[in-house]
């Protein structure tokens, strides 16, 4: 379809958007369209916030779509409704995208958590099983005998790799510390790659989730005392902040730091951010906010017409829904404070 | 009999119906696909986007339209074939080419416009109206060419 070149959208508020159309997506987005209307809304959240007991607020979910999930084991069902939610949108956006690697690509997130549970489960001698992900693409079992035998030849070439630099890392430091760090930024990086190729709509909101990754996890090892040196082993590239300003500013005090730092995208989150540290002591209320901020980034994909930011935004829009949902019922089933609990929702609530 | 002109004014003929016809056929397949992506989910919404799907399918007809004339002008229908110099042929030609060409084009583009109305319905249905005006506005474009190609071929006297 040489002819239909793509055409321009407006750029959204934070994310420039390029141009991205892709007629080869709409099919894709037509449906995505329909389905984004059963995205969970704030007022649902709210409500289940408001609600006086757990079993109030889980009686609120199970008026979402979340309740096709139900099994009537009640209350302690939830968190397995969520997880069959989260798989069936995955599944959805995997079997509708022309392009597979899109649902792939992030879904890898959830195998290397796998994999890093094997990893950590070998060593510990403690049951991985109730601790997988659902989403995962590879069948743990396959993970588990390759993690065991040393074989790789049964798992995909990226996570093959992975999982024997992190071998070679057991055998010579067997700090697990580290090689979570290694898996993690192992998916940074696929994910830079694969949006530099394909998406700058993905890479635009990969490069504000590394700043806002890289800024948090600056302040948090301050407020924790690391060495930089460590600090340096947490730092993710391919963000606009670099690793030299935010070194720059690691003598001083969290406080210190956070103000200095207001002279990048993310100065509202940290001012006010840092406003809740004052009051609270505590980062959690900033990388909420940091939340709320890529949340928003995502919206610029309503002035695409067809093209993957739509399937893109509904899935990482997905994750945030229901990971909303699990932060009010685990408040509600442990007694949390209203206030605790809404401050943890701010990233979903504006 | 100058063949030439007789060529000249089928090509027009042709362009015409073949480029307003190619357009409206892509313009009607990009709003089509994303229709079928909504009534997956949601079935009866197939009456509100087959209207939709169906507006950048116009441009088709117009092209056809102005075939018609060039035919009906010459007498290529009923074997009264007229004689077409080669500058009349040219002209024919010539005027055949707004309702080709701004045919092909909107035609894309209102399909364009339309999948992006058909986005509007999936979330606000009772919007159906608004949702029609925007890609309608890019007919504007086609009905203008088809007046200007009909014009100029009233221009040309055989």
């Amino acid at each position: 379809m040489g002819s239909l070149k793509p055409t321009t959208a407006p750029a959204g508020r934070y994310i420039a958007v390029l141009p991205e159309n892709d007629i080869r997506y709409a099919y894709a987005t037509g449906r995505i369209r329909a389905l984004q209307k059963g995205l969970i809304d704030e007022a649902v959240v709210r409500r289940m916030l408001e609600a006086p007991t757990p079993e109030a607020a889980f009686s609120i979910m199970m008026e979402t779509p979340y309740a096709a999930y139900a099994t009537g084991a009640g209350i302690s069902d939830y968190e397995r409704m969520l997880e069959a939610g989260l798989a069936d949108a995955y599944r959805l956006i995997r079997s509708i995208s022309p392009d597979g690697t899109l649902a792939d690509i992030l879904i890898r997130r959830y195998d290397l958590h796998n994999a890093k549970i094997i990893i950590k489960a070998e060593r510990m001698g403690i049951d991985y099983r109730r601790l997988m992900a659902p989403v995962g693409s590879i069948d743990p079992d396959i993970v588990v005998r390759a993690w065991r035998d040393r074989d790789w030849r049964d798992l995909p070439g990226w996570l093959g790799r992975i999982m024997y630099r992190a071998a070679l890392m057991i055998d010579n430091s067997g700090d697990l510390y580290l090689i979570d760090l290694m898996i993690d930024k192992s998916w940074f990086d696929d994910l830079r790659l694969w949006s530099e190729e394909r998406s700058s709509y993905l890479r635009s909101w990969l490069t504000a989730r590394i700043d806002t990754v890289n800024i948090a996890g600056m302040l948090r090892s301050r407020v924790s005392g690391w060495s930089r040196e460590r600090w340096r082993e947490v730092f993710v590239e391919g963000g606009k902040v670099s690793r030299s300003r935010l070194e720059g500013l690691y003598d001083l005090t969290p406080e210190q730091a956070a103000s200095g730092l207001t002279g990048t995208d993310y100065r509202r989150e940290i001012e006010e951010g840092l406003e809740g540290y004052r009051e609270h002591g505590s980062l959690s209320y900033m990388e909420a906010l940091f939340e709320a901020r890529l949340l928003e980034a995502l919206r610029s994909e309503r002035y695409v017409t067809f093209g993957p930011q739509p399937l893109l935004a509904y899935l990482l829009r997905k994750e945030a829904e229901v990971r909303a949902l699990r932060t009010v019922m685990i408040g509600k089933l442990n007694g949390l404070p209203h206030d605790t609990i809404h401050r943890r929702l701010r990233g979903f609530l504006r | 009999m100058d063949i030439l002109g007789v060529v000249f004014s089928f090509a027009g003929a042709a362009l015409a119906a073949g480029l307003a016809g190619i357009g409206s056929a892509i313009g009607v397949s990009i709003a089509g696909q994303v229709a079928v992506g909504l009534v997956t989910e949601e079935p009866e919404k197939f009456g509100q986007t087959l209207i939709l799907q169906a507006l950048p399918g116009t441009q088709g007809i117009y092209g056809l339209l102005v075939a018609f004339l060039v035919i009906f002008k010459i007498g290529a229908i009923g074997g009264a074939l007229q004689p077409v110099t080669p500058g009349q042929g040219l002209a024919i030609l010539l005027a055949c080419l707004p309702i080709a060409l701004v045919g092909l084009y909107s035609a894309i583009f209102q399909g364009k416009a339309a999948a992006a109305s058909i986005g509007l319905i999936a979330k606000r249905p009772e919007e159906l109206g608004k949702g029609i005006i925007y890609p309608a506005f890019v007919e504007t474009y086609a009905v203008l060419a088809l007046i200007a190609s009909i014009l100029l071929l009233q221009g040309v006297t055989l």
